[in-house]
């Protein structure tokens, strides 16, 4: 019963994750004490100045007056309730700030990982398939460039041309200001904004992508098994798909998991590019404001990302592989 | 008789491997038939291109392979057809199983999914009538519970299940032939007479042709009807497979043959050396054959003193999985081997007799019990009590390709042996690898050279000599000529025996092979599910077996 064993797997990497969650929160926890100053300090020279009363009246607010022990009680208490501090700055609940950029973030990333994924397979396919002839060069050739090429820089091209130049797609932000705001009009709205930055996003990661799918098929094809395909008359465009590439994404699903950190971390320098109201400029903006609230927020949460992507790529491998016991 | 036409007709096949460190013919000039029914059986030692000759029947060698001459099969020749054509043969008039059951499945895919691959590729079919006919198959090989294999994945069944589910495959669209490629070579003992016995009923159940390829020689003759010996890709001799052992003419035909152990053969290492065959080229590059049979070996006197060396008792190895399930490897085992003695350990892959000599060896640490070498206890002692005493019982392994380092030298290797044992003396260390080289029968020369430069048979050399150069007491044997051809085999038992008497060795020889085991040990032990249940003198466990299952090992190996 493949479904029972999914889900037996899923209860078993998600307890695995508890402790590994409790890590980060501790970490957390630990850079907020190393601050230097308190809460109440931070408050008191946003708002300009302070007096000593008021000071003592915020740390009491605040909870900075308490022994660590008891603050890092609290702070749980308040993770609990979704509660990751008040950003002054922004006058808003870090949590609905780092929400309302979270999905934005999700949204050019995974549509990113499908494209990169989906065009990496293609050319790994085609590679593998005319190995060392000239399609395996030209496409290793391209890779060659795409992987050695900054992000930010096919970004800006991107935009010169498909912007500046041709005028086809929109350079910045991620909706027309005063554009529709739901049903098909706001989605077609979005996702025309969407494709430079995940184009952008995109282009290291299909190199990548090309690569393994290659290495993994050329590995794969050496299989004994695929001699047996061959002997049962299956044509070689069958023995290609159904037996060296389905073989191959075992090794190419635990790869793409390590990735998706990698792909979350350059999201700062394409969300800058390109504008987008996502969870990387929200990183970027903090960081030059020094609004540690929301550093540390957006720590955590992009852990906890990284953390359920591990768990998702744990269960894609338990689905195509049946010797992994649940 | 009428004469009949030939299902398979291989005519002056060629086969070249291009470039590579393979040039060269891998199969020269071969030609042979095979009649409508008939089994036929390639037999050879490893590079005769009694495989290349099958793939290439099958057309599965790679594009960068020459193939020149004849493979006529229903009146056309499978050199020339296209692709599409050779796509419609393959599976469907002629199937194929190969050497490796654990690996020849894919192990995403259900074995039902499997067998119906096939089938729908050549037949029209629905999908119930599908799963029907992979039922039918199943039963056919004679799996237990079709209804529940047929959702099972590879890795759930075991190596003999597995063979099953590729002869299913294989015969799944009725082939007019089908070529086994050393089907049981992977498998035990017992397990290999199944399977031959299926392929021999399936075969005149179904009305087909058999191409068996087997380096064995007592396998072929039992199982097909004519046999073709193959060396360096050239037919050497053909003949009828009951005459195989007894009117073979061609000298490499013999020479294999007196290389070969057979059971029934009541051959000892006492009585005879086993015959050397060793092939080279002459002057004018023909292939020459000389068969060297020693005469018996006088100073080869069985033990006589009965003072122990190792003693072995209420061993128990209990190994633990993630889960906190024990499996107990070895149940209270308890045995005793004496100076200068040889005990034969049998058993098939999992009866534990491998974990046996790793906690001789103290590899592993027993659950319980004691093991003693020369009266001093070795299972308890600290590592750096027991590192001196470990030039005392050194290891033979099966793998001469896996446990050699590949990056160092052979004189290398055997001089950092020495001086892990503390023989500071560099041109005392010199002298005795060149001595030890010279015991085992390799040139002085092989001192300088890397592991890769030596073939299988010398690779085993180097391991013994690596074994023998600090002088132990105890040599664990762990299937040393498992991996190695029956010429080849042969002239590493026969060091072996040579061996024991000059250094006055005691060898455990751990195999599954009984007929190997019978020709060298004194004395044998049978393992099974962990517990050794027969012991007893070298003839008398042949002659009077008295458990049940050392008679079924007999008869499956005979």
């Amino acid at each position: 019963m493949p479904a029972g064993r999914l889900s037996r797997r899923f209860v078993r990497v998600a307890l695995q994750a508890v402790p590994l969650v409790l890590g980060v929160i501790l970490l957390n926890f630990t850079l907020i004490q190393l601050l230097p100053g308190d809460a109440a300090e931070a408050f008191a020279a946003e708002s300009g100045a302070a007096t000593q009363e008021t000071m003592d009246m915020l740390r009491v607010r605040f909870g900075v007056d308490q022994p660590v022990f008891a603050q890092l009680i609290n702070y749980f208490h308040n993770l609990s309730q979704f509660y990751l501090g008040f950003s002054a700055r922004y006058n808003a609940h870090v949590t609905d700030l780092i929400l309302a950029r979270l999905q934005m973030t999700v949204l050019l990333k995974f549509a990113a990982l499908v494209l990169a994924f989906l065009l990496g397979i293609l050319f790994g396919v085609i590679m593998e398939r005319w190995r060392n002839r000239w399609p395996d060069k030209l496409l290793s050739l391209l890779s060659l460039v795409l992987y050695s090429t900054p992000g930010f820089w096919i970004g800006l091209m991107l935009i010169v041309v498909f912007s500046v130049h041709l005028g086809w797609l929109p350079p910045e932000g991620s909706r027309t200001l005063g554009g529709a705001s739901k049903g098909w009009a706001y989605a077609w709205d979005v996702a025309q904004h969407m494709v430079l930055p995940v184009v952008a996003s995109a282009t290291f990661f299909v190199a990548i992508f090309a690569r393994l799918t290659r290495g993994a098929m050329v590995e794969a094809r050496t299989a004994d098994h695929v001699r047996t395909a061959r002997a049962k008359g299956l044509t070689s465009r069958q023995v290609t798909f159904r037996h060296v590439l389905r073989n191959a994404l075992i090794p190419l699903s635990t790869i793409t998991g390590m990735h998706v950190g990698a792909l979350l971390g350059g999201s700062v320098v394409i969300e800058t590019i390109f504008s987008w109201p996502g969870l990387g400029r929200l990183t970027y903006e903090a960081v030059l404001a020094r609004e540690y609230v929301v550093l540390l927020g957006i720590l955590l949460i992009s852990s906890i990302l990284v953390i359920t992507a591990n768990i998702l790529t744990d269960l894609v491998q338990t689905w195509l592989d049946p010797r992994i016991e649940a | 008789m009428t004469r009949q036409t030939p299902i398979l007709s291989i005519v002056d096949l060629k086969v070249a491997y291009g470039g590579g460190g393979r040039a060269g013919n891998a199969v020269n000039g071969l030609s042979f038939d095979i009649m409508p029914g008939e089994a036929v059986a390639l037999v050879g030692e490893s590079g005769c291109g009694k495989s290349t000759t099958a793939h290439a029947a099958m057309r599965l060698l790679p594009d960068t392979v020459a193939i020149s001459g004849g493979i006529r099969f229903q009146g056309r020749n499978l050199i020339e057809i296209p692709e599409a054509e050779m796509e419609a043969i393959r599976g469907n008039r002629i199937g194929m199983i190969f050497q490796e059951p654990m690996s020849s499945l894919n192990p995403v895919y259900r074995i039902g999914h499997q067998i119906a691959e096939a089938i729908r590729h050549h037949q029209q079919l629905d999908k119930i009538q599908v799963r029907k006919r992979v039922l039918e198959l199943l039963d056919l090989v004679q799996l237990p519970e079709p209804q529940r294999l047929i959702d099972a994945y590879p890795h759930q069944l075991s190596g003999g299940q597995r063979q099953r589910v590729m002869i299913a495959m294989a015969v799944s669209c009725m082939p007019d032939l089908l070529i086994a490629d050393e089907p049981t070579t992977a498998l035990d003992a017992t397990i290999q007479a199944q399977i031959l016995e299926l392929l021999d009923k399936l075969r005149r159940e179904l009305s087909m042709s058999l191409l068996l390829i087997s380096h064995n020689l007592p396998l072929v003759a039992r199982w097909a009807d004519n046999v073709i010996v193959m060396h360096h890709g050239e037919k050497m001799e053909a003949l009828a497979a009951s005459d195989l052992f007894t009117e073979a003419r061609h000298p490499y035909t013999r020479g294999l043959q007196g290389a070969s152990i057979r059971l029934d053969e009541n051959n000892h290492y006492l009585q005879r050396p086993l015959a050397e065959i060793r092939s080279y080229r002459d002057s004018s590059g023909q292939y020459q054959f000389a068969l060297n049979q020693r005469n018996a070996r006088e100073k080869n006197r069985p033990p006589t003193a009965a003072t122990s060396l190792l003693r072995v008792e209420g061993i128990t190895i209990d190994y633990g999985d993630k889960r906190g399930r024990l499996t107990r490897a070895v149940d209270n085992v308890s045995f005793e081997l004496a100076k200068a003695e040889t005990l034969g350990l049998v058993g098939e892959s999992g009866s534990g007799k491998s974990t046996l000599s790793r906690a001789i060896m103290q590899l592993v640490r027993p659950t319980s019990g004691g093991i003693w070498l020369d009266g001093v206890k070795l299972t308890g002692l600290k590592d750096r009590h027991l590192t001196p005493l470990r030039r005392n019982f050194q290891m033979i392994f099966q793998d001469p390709y896996s446990s050699l380092n590949p990056r160092r030298s052979v004189g290398d290797m055997l001089e950092t042996t020495l001086v892990v044992h503390g023989v500071g003396d560099k041109v005392e260390r010199q002298a005795r690898v060149r001595g030890i080289l010279d015991s085992v029968g390799l040139p002085a020369t092989a001192s300088g050279k890397y592991p890769h430069e030596f073939s299988g048979g010398q690779r085993q050399r180097i391991a013994i000599a690596r074994a023998l150069v600090i002088k132990p007491k105890l040599v664990v044997c762990d299937e040393p000529v498992s991996a190695l051809d029956v010429s080849v085999q042969a002239q590493v038992l026969n060091l072996l025996v040579d061996l024991r008497h000059e250094f006055n060795l005691s060898y455990l020889f751990i195999s599954h092979d009984l007929a190997v085991v019978r020709y060298i040990s004194d004395r044998v032990m049978v393992m099974k599910d962990a517990k050794i249940i027969e012991s007893g003198d070298h003839e008398t466990i042949w002659r009077s077996p008295q458990h049940a299952y050392t008679r079924q090992l007999i008869a499956a190996s005979a």
